[in-house]
């Protein structure tokens, strides 16, 4: 009985694996081995790995690029770094206000007319107040008496105000608050009238 | 010059110099094995024709890393029951088990010379104990069926599987054994049939 069993199980585990392969499948082999060969000699079906290899170039390229762009100086910023009040430099990293008073902290009134009659320099990178300040030609490894770095840009530029004219804004007045009256309040007796409390009852 | 003769090295090497004839030999060859081991290991023909052709085609790429230490057909197999593990694992086919039935192969009863009850009972056993083989651990099934086949010996299963002889024979018979058990427990026996009588 055991090895009629047998039997029928190899009978059975046989025929699940007895299909035939299709007659097509040299013909479609041979001719996606043609595809191929044709597509990489043009170039365009090349390996996976090719293409991601590719792609990591172009994005560690990509970011280097970024990286550079940020670190090297724009033109001009050094010299304007040189023209600011301290005041100025550690003030906000986007515009730089004029050394007037206002600008120091004197008083902090804002002064409307004083602030727009001056041309306004606008700085065209961040100022870097913890980071020494690096000589171009120390960047890219020249020696000092290389000369001017072809980096090096015009100098700064002066930009008339824009918008409409200052306006002429009156000094306004507060008058100083007068004392208060102390209040008097009377004190509460076991005759005064006293609200009835519902959760006392 | 004639390649019907010609052994597997020769025409992996001609392969390797361009000669696609030669590799569409090799294809030739071997392709009854690699579709039914990848038959094997899917349970159902859908999909088998595109893993097989994947199997040839990564064998075609990797021809400048097969070594002779191996048979061209256990490399090619390998090779074959990787992609056919791979695609089994993978998630559209997982789907299609639950979504779709399994294909019903050429399940013929053998009718010749039997009285018609006997082949009824026959198509049922068959029936059970193919359900019982599809509820084996994927380990034992992939073992038994590829013994079972008659299309590969031993060491070309077991470099299939990357286990040892040893292993894949305790395999086999603990396959047959649980099977064995499952019939007995589900009182189908082979008594029952007249399975295997003339």
């Amino acid at each position: 009985m055991d090895e009629q069993l047998d039997t029928a199980i190899d009978a059975v585990a046989r025929e699940m694996t007895a299909a035939q392969p299709p007659l097509a499948l040299r013909a479609e082999i041979l001719a996606r081995i043609e595809r191929e060969r044709i597509g990489r000699s043009a170039g365009l079906l090349l390996p996976r790995w090719a293409w991601a290899g590719g792609v990591a170039v172009l994005v560690v390229s990509v970011g280097i690029t970024a990286w550079l762009v940020r670190t090297v100086p724009a033109p001009g910023a050094g010299q304007m770094a040189s023209t600011d009040t301290p005041a100025a430099t550690n003030a906000s990293p986007t515009t730089s206000l004029p050394s007037t008073p206002a600008a120091t902290g004197a008083s902090p009134v804002l002064d409307a007319t004083t602030a727009s009659a001056q041309p306004v320099t606008l700085p065209t990178a961040r100022p870097r107040a913890s980071r020494p300040a690096v000589v171009p030609a120390q960047r890219v490894g020249l020696p000092d008496d290389a000369g001017p770095s072809p980096l090096a840009g015009p100098d700064a530029i002066d930009i008339a105000p824009l918008g409409p004219a200052a306006i002429a804004i009156p000094a306004l007045g507060v008058s100083a608050l007068g004392t208060i009256e102390p209040l008097t309040v009377s004190t509460i007796g076991p005759g005064s009238p006293e609200p009835q409390r519902r959760d006392r009852e | 010059m004639s390649i019907q003769g010609v052994s597997d090295p020769e025409l992996v090497e001609r392969a390797r110099r361009g000669d696609d004839a030669a590799f569409g030999m090799l294809v030739d060859r071997h392709r009854t094995a690699v579709f039914r081991a990848v038959l094997a290991a899917l349970g159902t023909r859908e999909g088998a024709d595109e893993v097989a052709q994947e199997a040839f085609m990564a064998a075609y790429r990797h021809l400048p890393d097969f070594r002779e230490h191996a048979s061209f057909k256990t490399w090619l197999l390998s090779i074959a029951w990787r992609k056919a593990l791979s695609h089994r694992r993978s998630v559209r086919t997982f789907v299609s088990r639950f979504v779709q039935p399994p294909e019903e192969t050429e399940w013929q009863i053998p009718g010749g010379g039997r009285s018609q009850e006997q082949a009824v009972l026959d198509t049922e056993l068959k029936d059970t104990i193919r359900r019982q083989i599809a509820r084996l651990t994927p380990k034992l099934r992939d073992a038994l069926l590829l013994s079972a086949s008659g299309d590969y010996n031993y060491d070309e299963i077991a470099g299939m599987l990357a286990i040892p002889v040893g292993t894949l024979k305790w395999r086999v018979s603990e396959a047959r054994r649980q099977l064995k058990q499952r019939l007995a427990d589900s009182g189908l026996g082979i008594r029952d049939s007249g399975f295997g009588r003339g």
